[in-house]
């Protein structure tokens, strides 16, 4: 079962993309802030982290590269789903390594999760 | 010679003329009044053969018309100084005749006073001084020739010498008041030259010190020679302390990166080399120990009479507030539409679980009730990312990555995102790209690439296909695309229900929507085609609309082509 972990600090949205990534049969892990995020990166080894940027404690943005500089998540797919729409923002993300940048409210819960399938499919 | 002509009273200010001519009325007018009084006193009280003398009748005649002269003359004395001061001279000059022949003519001892006469006639003006000494010659040969019946010799070896001395004095004083006249016109020329340039200079002062914008002047070496009072205010300098030193030791100006301009990017060398002005609203100035003010300054070249530039003037003001306003209320837009954007992402998450079959059993009625009730969520999420671009085109701060692409990829892509929505709607959508090589006649071998910023680009044609579609119900929309010399022209033509023309003229404006029941429908912000307005515009390109009510619309837009 593919694993995804769902990092946002908004209650409702967490429950809403948890139900919806149920429903397509993934396994659901949930964090609510950067550190949590940190710590279920590592001890659950999800496939595919969706990641908010504004956040308690360490903001998307840092979690992300403190991702790719940490052996075991390496190579973990991220998908930033941000309230920052600016292009810098977007500019960042990728940068950072991110696989795929949405903007909240401009993508709906159909296009997480195609591109969350989308992303996957990639080798 | 027509310094001749010129007379005192040409040259006296008419002020200070009317000021004394007026005095010289009234003494006129007592004289008047006092041979008539000293007259008809004589008259009764003395036997003296004199009062019956003519002369003294003539001269009470006189007096007699000088009092009604100087009603006359009295009157027009402010506008024509002038002509009273000669009329009431000429009284003067009769009085001294008639005392000349009451006291023995020629052989009078008031005699020599002719020569005075002569000689302040001849100053006033060539002409008086003429008429003067041809009354005077006129009455030598009249009550010493014709009176005493001598002929000529006789009456020239009698007078000869004193018409000869009153002749030379005439001519030495005509010489004299010409020279006198000059000088007086020249000194007079030179006040009024130095009062209008201090006039001049007083009313630019005045302006300098009382404008509400900071000025300074430098001259070619870049050193000030101009600081006003404002400009002491804005940076703390006094002028008296900043005059003649280098433009950077005072005006140390930064850009908003706190990189000095003075050295590479001193607007004052721009302005010299372009000989145009030049505005910047991105100067900081590090005052004198107090935080950096934000400063927006013109620059403009000073040339002097034949075009050579001689330095150059800066009008500046302090927009520190302003700015301060525009970056607050940015990022109220910024962080306002920020916050709305989770909880709008949360309504339309819980609604899609909703209508997801997977998670969740609606019957169709309730189903059809969250279809719209998502789709004015995501109308909200429209606007407010439509209100954030808008803010953004207004503070200027839309950035554009400008490169060179292919438009009818780009065309493509946005068809294809829209195709299903099109399929969905049971609307043809296609695209035309067949594109007119031919210019003029002749294929061109160059590249169809366009010049503008992709992304933005992919947003005007996203706002137009989607505006097509949702004011189509039957029938299709098409986009083609056409190129001449210096610019791509693309069409999105529908089959919907047009656009009235007096909306036509205002579908670009801010907030505009075409208020009828189709618009009120479908919905919108009225923000959209401002922003493909304004994001056309950015690029040097045009956007218009040809449309009948009922029939459909075309829009049109251009984009500049690249180069090569």
């Amino acid at each position: 079962m593919t694993k995804v972990l769902l990092v946002e600090d908004d209650i409702a949205l967490r429950e809403i993309y948890s139900a919806r990534f149920s429903a397509e049969n993934f396994e659901v892990l949930t964090a609510s802030d950067g550190e949590e995020a940190l710590s279920q990166a590592i001890k659950g080894k999800p496939d595919l982290i969706i990641l908010d940027i504004m956040m308690p404690k360490i903001s998307g943005f840092d979690v992300l590269d403190i991702l790719r500089s940490t052996p075991e998540t390496k190579n973990t797919k991220v998908i930033i789903m941000s309230a920052l729409s600016q292009s810098s923002d977007v500019e960042r993300g990728k940068k950072l390594g991110a696989d795929a940048y949405l903007v909240k409210s401009q993508t709906t819960l159909s296009d997480v999760v195609d591109k969350a399938k989308e992303i996957l499919a990639k080798p | 010679m027509c310094i001749e002509l010129i007379s005192l009273g040409d040259l006296i200010d008419r002020d200070k003329l009317a000021n004394f001519s007026k005095y010289f009325s009234y003494i006129i007018l007592a004289i008047n009044v006092l041979i008539i009084i000293g007259f008809l006193g004589a008259l009764v009280f003395t036997k003296n053969p004199l009062v019956s003398n003519d002369v003294v009748r003539i001269a009470t005649g006189v007096s007699v018309l000088g009092i009604f002269v100087f009603f006359i003359s009295f009157k027009v004395n402010k506008k024509e100084p002038k002509s009273n001061f000669l009329i009431q001279s000429a009284f003067v000059l009769v009085y001294f005749f008639i005392i000349l022949e009451l006291t023995g003519a020629v052989d009078s001892i008031f005699m020599p006073a002719i020569y005075l006469f002569l000689i302040l006639s001849a100053f006033y003006s060539f002409l008086i001084s003429s008429v003067v000494l041809t009354i005077a010659v006129s009455y030598f040969i009249y009550s010493d020739m014709y009176l005493k019946d001598q002929t000529i010799q006789e009456f020239m070896s009698l007078n000869g010498s004193s018409l000869a001395a009153i002749i030379t004095v005439t001519i030495l004083s005509i010489l004299l008041g010409m020279k006198y006249r000059k000088n007086w016109l020249d000194k007079e020329k030179l006040e009024k030259y130095t009062k209008n340039i201090s006039a001049d200079k007083s009313k630019d002062e005045a302006i300098f010190s009382n404008i509400g914008d900071g000025i300074y002047a430098v001259n070619e070496k870049r050193e000030l020679i101009l600081f006003n009072p404002q400009a002491e205010k804005i940076t703390g300098w006094q002028a008296k302390d900043t005059i003649g030193l280098p433009c950077k030791k005072i005006m140390n100006l930064k850009n908003d990166q706190s990189i000095s301009i003075c050295e590479k990017d001193c607007p004052v060398l721009q302005v010299w080399n372009t000989g145009k002005n030049i505005t910047r609203d991105d100067l900081c100035y590090p005052g004198k120990g107090k935080k950096t003010i934000q400063l927006e300054g013109t620059y403009a070249p000073i040339k002097d009479m034949s075009d050579k530039v001689t330095g150059a003037i800066c009008v500046f003001r302090d927009v520190t507030k302003k700015k301060e306003v525009e970056r607050m209320r940015s990022e109220f837009v910024s962080t306002a539409s920020h916050e709305l954007r989770t909880p709008i992402t949360a309504i339309s998450g819980y609604i899609e679980l909703v209508m997801n079959h997977d998670v969740c059993k609606v019957d169709d009625k309730a189903s059809e009730y969250l279809g719209k009730a998502f789709n004015t969520a995501h109308a909200m999420s429209e606007l407010i990312k439509n209100l954030l671009v808008v803010t953004k085109i207004e503070d200027g701060k839309l950035e554009y990555t400008i490169t060179n692409f292919s438009l009818k990829d780009l065309t493509q892509e946005v068809i294809e995102v829209f195709s299903k929505k099109a399929k969905e709607k049971n609307i043809d959508l296609n695209f035309n790209p067949s594109a007119n090589l031919a210019i003029k006649g002749k294929t061109v071998a160059r590249s169809l690439d366009v010049r503008a910023d992709q992304e933005q680009i992919r947003e005007v044609l996203n706002n137009l296909v989607e505006n097509a579609l949702k004011f189509t119900d039957n029938g299709g929309v098409s986009v083609s695309i056409d190129y001449d010399e210096d610019f791509a022209k693309v069409c999105v033509a529908d089959t919907g229900v047009g656009i009235p023309a007096e909306g036509q003229k205002h579908l670009f404006e801010k907030f505009y929507q075409v208020d009828n029941s189709e618009t009120r429908a479908v919905g919108g912000t009225g923000l959209g085609l401002y922003i493909t307005r304004s994001i056309i515009e950015s690029f040097g390109g045009q956007i218009w609309v040809e449309s009948t009510e009922g029939k459909g619309s075309r829009f049109f837009f251009t984009v500049p082509r690249a180069l090569g």
